[in-house]
């Protein structure tokens, strides 16, 4: 299990959402207040996106398997760094010695010359016996980038191989119908494979442009009757918020109010523990939101595969 | 110990009329009357409420900043009206603030005061808790009535004809229950169900039938008069509002979740609420609970049963909630 947080909006000082709320990101890495029997201390990731920065189309990628709470550095860049785009994850992963902490490990993920991020919060059971079968929908040019021993990663290139540009301008049409795609694969190969476990794919996409996430689980309910790795038998949450923009307003962080919402935050669990302005994204949902004329506009559908 | 006054204001409230006398007493004995001046706060939006309020003189107004709407007026509430009343079944943050919009008394009592009465008065909780859900029955069905005329007015997608007639042709299979036998044993350890006794167990799942269903089978469709409830034990269960062949998905209920139809808390009610399997899913059907509330013998399991029913539609009335503001929030389904 692991946590992610997005943003898109106006310009932010990425501290105010790392560090300062009462539930901030940081401190979802040692003390979640959901899913908390499995703390997020394999890894720390972000891209950035800034308008203002050299080469604005590239984001600023920061990764670490340093405990992130005792990283000085990420907090020295999260004082000076104000994008209006980003993705953060922390990895969290069973405690056991075969897992693989590395770098290459570290989501987001992002491949060379592609501009889009992906970040992921959940785990495909058995994924050893479908790996190579998603190689069919993997696109020559992405197979070659992969060089972690995550599922995410494949479930990247795949989601990317399913795009007919990625260097265009992406419409909300165009990410909806990838990400239906790549489900529709993975659940095929499944199939395939016999694989009827509980396996949820909370997926986190953006390009600086755009947010696109999924709250979703294949075979929701159907734990493996050992029961050893509870932490991925939930539903894993997904919340946002939307207004003009973050900060520290009538004692409290939150979204200010007003009739123009141009910023909004994605993420597995609220910033704050005051969630009653937050909103839970159902199940089996796809949420995605853009700019429209500094405006931020919120699409969702139910995912029917 | 309260004035003639104020009791002769609290026989009028709808919870006392559910009472008799020595509950009455039984329920001031363990309430304190609070007062409050004009602008004090009684219940702070996202703070834990630790009981529940009535309100025996003055009034006070329901805020709460709502997403997308800013801070919005609610209502306003009088003599009479309960305020944070849900925290007796449910515990959690308040999804309003309540303003005292003069100076109010109020009888205050703990919820944790509540809690004991389970023990020694199991019958005066579940008439105070029969009292609670007729509120919540009203305002579920004043929710519905907002969402599907939204769902009316907008260009939501429309499901397809042949998904609805294959879900037509979908009913559920009766399975033995040793085929879900680890999935029970289970149960029986899992809050809120763990209050069962064996006995008591036995008495519930004596009617109750296990089913297996696929994906897409419809257990209550809106409309529905009798009341059923059902425990998910594997899989997945969807609940949703229909108007107009438009759907609108409120939540998922995964393993260890009960649901129910709302005759079982109004009689007078048909379901509003669709409730129909998401995955392939393993159920117990609970039948035969009509005759728990008549039974003398097994009143006891109908009450801690009420107590398990009260709880799931709390939680619906906050998914229903929920629905209402993402409607107008998000292009949703469109």
């Amino acid at each position: 299990m692991c946590r992610i947080l997005s943003y898109l909006g106006k310009p932010i000082v990425v501290e105010k959402l790392l560090y300062r709320p009462d539930n901030s990101f940081i401190k979802q890495s040692y003390h979640p207040i959901y899913m908390s029997h499995l703390l997020n201390l394999a890894g720390f990731g972000l891209v950035a996106w800034d308008n203002t920065s050299c080469n604005p189309l590239l984001p600023f990628i920061y990764k670490t398997t340093q405990l992130p709470f005792y990283d000085e550095n990420l907090r020295n860049i999260a004082c000076k760094i104000k994008p209006h785009c980003f993705l953060a994850h922390l990895r969290g992963v069973s405690y056991s010695e075969k897992q693989v902490v590395s770098q290459q490990n570290v989501h987001p993920f992002i491949f060379p010359a592609v501009d889009i991020a992906l970040a992921h919060n959940g785990m495909l059971f058995g994924f050893e016996h479908m790996k190579y079968d998603l190689i069919e929908y993997i696109h020559p040019t992405y197979r070659k980038n992969i060089q972690g021993t995550t599922d995410s990663e494949w479930i990247y290139a795949v989601f990317l191989s399913q795009l007919i540009n990625t260097t265009t301008t992406l419409v909300t049409e165009d990410i909806i119908k990838a990400l239906i795609e790549t489900l529709k694969i993975i659940r095929d190969i499944r199939i395939k494979h016999d694989l009827t476990i509980n396996s949820p794919v909370n997926l986190f996409i953006t390009n600086g442009e755009f947010i696109a996430a999924t709250r979703f689980v294949f075979d929701y309910g159907w734990q493996p009757q050992d029961d050893k790795d509870k932490a991925h038998h939930a539903y894993h949450s997904l919340w946002y918020t939307y207004g003009e923009r973050y900060g520290f307003y009538d004692n409290e962080y939150k979204m200010k109010g007003s009739k123009v919402k141009s910023s909004i935050i994605i993420a597995s669990e609220p910033l704050t523990e005051d969630s009653t302005t937050w909103i839970e994204v159902p199940e089996y949902t796809l949420l995605v939101a853009h700019l429209s004329e500094g405006e931020v506009k919120i699409v969702s559908q139910d995912i029917n595969l | 110990m309260l004035s003639l006054e104020f009791k002769n204001i609290l026989l009028t409230t709808q919870l006392c009329q559910y009472l008799d006398p020595f509950e009455l007493d039984l329920f001031l004995e363990h309430s304190k009357v609070v007062s409050f001046e004009r602008g004090d706060i009684i219940v702070a939006q996202g703070k834990i409420v630790d009981g529940m309020y009535i309100i025996i003189e003055g009034q006070a107004a329901v805020t709460a900043r709502i997403l997308g709407e800013g801070m919005t007026s609610l209502a306003t509430l009088k003599q009479g009206d309960l305020l944070g009343e849900v925290s007796l079944i449910e515990k959690g943050s308040s999804a309003t603030s309540v303003i005292a919009d003069t100076a109010m008394s109020c009888l205050f009592i703990l919820a944790k005061y509540f809690d004991l009465l389970t023990l020694f008065y199991p019958e005066t909780k579940y008439k105070i808790n029969k009292a609670i859900m007729e509120k919540v029955s009203a305002r579920l069905k004043n929710i519905h009535k907002k969402i599907t005329h939204v769902m009316n007015e907008t260009d939501m997608i429309t499901r397809s004809v042949f998904g609805e007639v294959m879900k037509s042709f979908t009913k559920p299979s009766v399975i033995e229950f040793k085929e879900a036998k680890l999935e029970i044993e289970n149960l029986k350890k899992i809050p809120p169900f763990e209050i069962f006794r064996e006995d008591e167990w036995d008495e519930l799942l004596r009617d109750s039938t296990l089913i297996k269903t696929t994906d897409q089978c419809n257990l209550i469709i809106e409309g529905d008069k009798k009341p059923s409830c059902y425990i998910v034990l594997r899989g997945a269960v969807q609940s949703s509002i229909i108007q107009d062949n438009k759907v609108a998905k409120l939540s998922v209920l995964g393993p260890m979740l009960f649901f129910a139809n709302i005759s079982i808390i109004d009689p007078s009610a048909s379901a509003l609420i669709n409730y129909a399997t998401r995955e392939r899913a393993i159920l117990l059907k609970i039948s035969g609970f009509e005759n728990f509330s008549r039974d003398q013998k097994v009143k006891e399991l109908w009450y801690k049963f009420f107590d398990i029913i009260c709880k799931s539609f709390v939680i619906l009335e906050r998914s229903a909630n929920k629905l209402d503001i993402r409607l107008a929030t998000e292009l949703y389904n469109r």
